[in-house]
């Protein structure tokens, strides 16, 4: 589904990786692992455009992406550190507002916050809830609608044990259902999925 | 899949989450009106309330405020949106980048601009300024307010990631041409000359501001955006 082939990708005159190839499959996980400063979210950044590449090609069903890029966009979700989430706006809202990327209704946003355990705060102002529960927030919008393509930063960091089952569960449900992850970690997660040292590219 | 929204769905979208964003953030535009009619009373306590010295200053202390109003919320237009990652979503949506410019320069403008159009028939009293001169002060701050919040727009796309300051210093040498012709509207009627040219020409410059700053900005959002 998705091809990276000798990815090159420099940032302010440096080197961040090299000659990075692998292959996305639906329905399937590939996890990039790394140490800081590593590239792994400039890796994501690159995939999608927002940091241009240095060499390499991205292929996205058989077409470079620059080429297909509105229709490769629309396929992608992308969910840096930073989880785009307003302190103003309460849960529901926080959600409703990703109508602007998605067309889920009330319903579906009613059953994404049940999913993620946060349904009895959806009145509740953002501002007040913990970085575990905002990343429980972030996950359900992944629920929103399917896309083919999830490139997540990060996804377990902050989550208690709980949190950590839930993300995998959600995860291994939009696996089954032919959506595939690519995401970053600095260790080796426990789902199911390709692995690529980045440290080696580096 | 996301699916894809019209144009006109997109534009819509992002104007309408903006607003409901300001106003739940009530100092996002009681800041910049506050701050205008502020400065617009500090004038006359400075100078003294002699009716036809205040009148004759009252369009350049206008105009100068509401500049300096209207800098206040520049950073609100992307930097908030860069920090908390929503910026990537925006980028990342499929939708033209274009129309999201545009759709948050409405949202400043009516946030910030349209509000000080309300204080300045108010300090318009303060200044003794002749109530014939309204409809022509009106006129001008609507369609200067407006560039004010174009120009805002590509500096703060210019400063992403950076202090509120430099986007101020970027936009204020471009928002002289604006300042020019605006205080020129309210001079030449308070003088009974013809200002009705100095809006043709504040016109002009939205006319040509829309598609041609939106389009800069756009291009500085994407190449500043790393």
């Amino acid at each position: 589904m998705l091809r990276i082939k000798n990815l090159s990708c420099q940032r302010s005159n440096d080197l961040v990786f090299s000659n990075l190839s692998f292959e996305v499959s639906e329905g399937k996980n590939t996890e990039i692992i790394g140490s800081n400063g590593s590239g792994k979210t400039s890796l994501l950044k690159c995939i999608l455009g927002l940091i241009e590449k240095r060499e390499g090609q991205i292929i996205w069903k058989e077409n470079e992406t620059a080429l297909v890029r509105s229709d490769f966009l629309k396929s992608c979700f992308y969910q840096g550190h930073q989880l785009a989430l307003k302190n103003s706006f309460s849960v529901f809202e926080n959600l409703k507002f990703s109508h602007l990327f998605f067309n889920s209704n009330e319903e579906k946003i009613e059953s994404s916050l049940k999913k993620v355990g946060l349904y009895d705060y959806r009145d509740r102002v953002s501002s007040d809830l913990s970085m575990g529960q905002l990343k429980r927030l972030a996950v359900a919008r992944w629920l929103l609608d399917e896309c083919k393509l999830y490139l997540i930063d990060e996804p377990f960091n902050a989550l208690d044990e709980e949190g950590i089952h839930l993300v995998s569960e959600v995860i291994k449900n939009l696996n089954r259902k032919g959506c595939s992850f690519l995401f970053t970690s600095h260790n080796s997660s426990h789902i199911e999925s390709n692995e690529i040292l980045l440290d080696k590219y580096t | 899949m996301k699916e894809k929204s019209t144009v006109l769905n997109w534009f819509i979208l992002v104007l309408f989450r903006d607003l409901i964003l300001s106003f739940k953030r009530i100092a996002t535009f009681m800041i910049p009106l506050v701050f205008f009619l502020i400065v617009i009373t500090l004038f006359p306590l400075a100078l003294g309330t002699e009716n036809s010295f205040l009148s004759s200053l009252s369009s350049g202390v206008i105009w100068v405020s509401a500049l300096l109003a209207s800098l206040l919320a520049v950073e609100s237009i992307f930097n908030e949106d860069f920090r908390d990652g929503t910026l990537d979503h925006f980028l990342l949506s499929g939708e033209p980048t274009f129309i999201l410019v545009l759709a948050k320069v409405l949202a400043h403008w009516l946030v910030t601009g349209a509000p000080l159009l309300l204080a300045c028939m108010i300090s318009a009293l303060f200044l003794f300024l002749p109530e014939a001169l309204f409809i022509p002060l009106l006129v001008s701050l609507l369609l200067g307010t407006f560039l004010l919040s174009l120009l805002g727009a590509l500096g703060g796309a210019l400063t992403i990631g950076k202090t509120a300051i430099l986007s101020a210093v970027i936009v204020l040498p471009l928002s002289i041409p604006v300042l020019i012709l605006g205080v020129a509207v309210i001079t030449n009627a308070l003088n009974g000359l013809d200002f009705i040219s100095y809006i043709y020409f504040l016109g002009a410059l939205v006319a040509i501001g829309i598609p041609g700053i939106c389009l800069a900005t756009t291009e500085a959002l994407l190449i500043n955006y790393e």
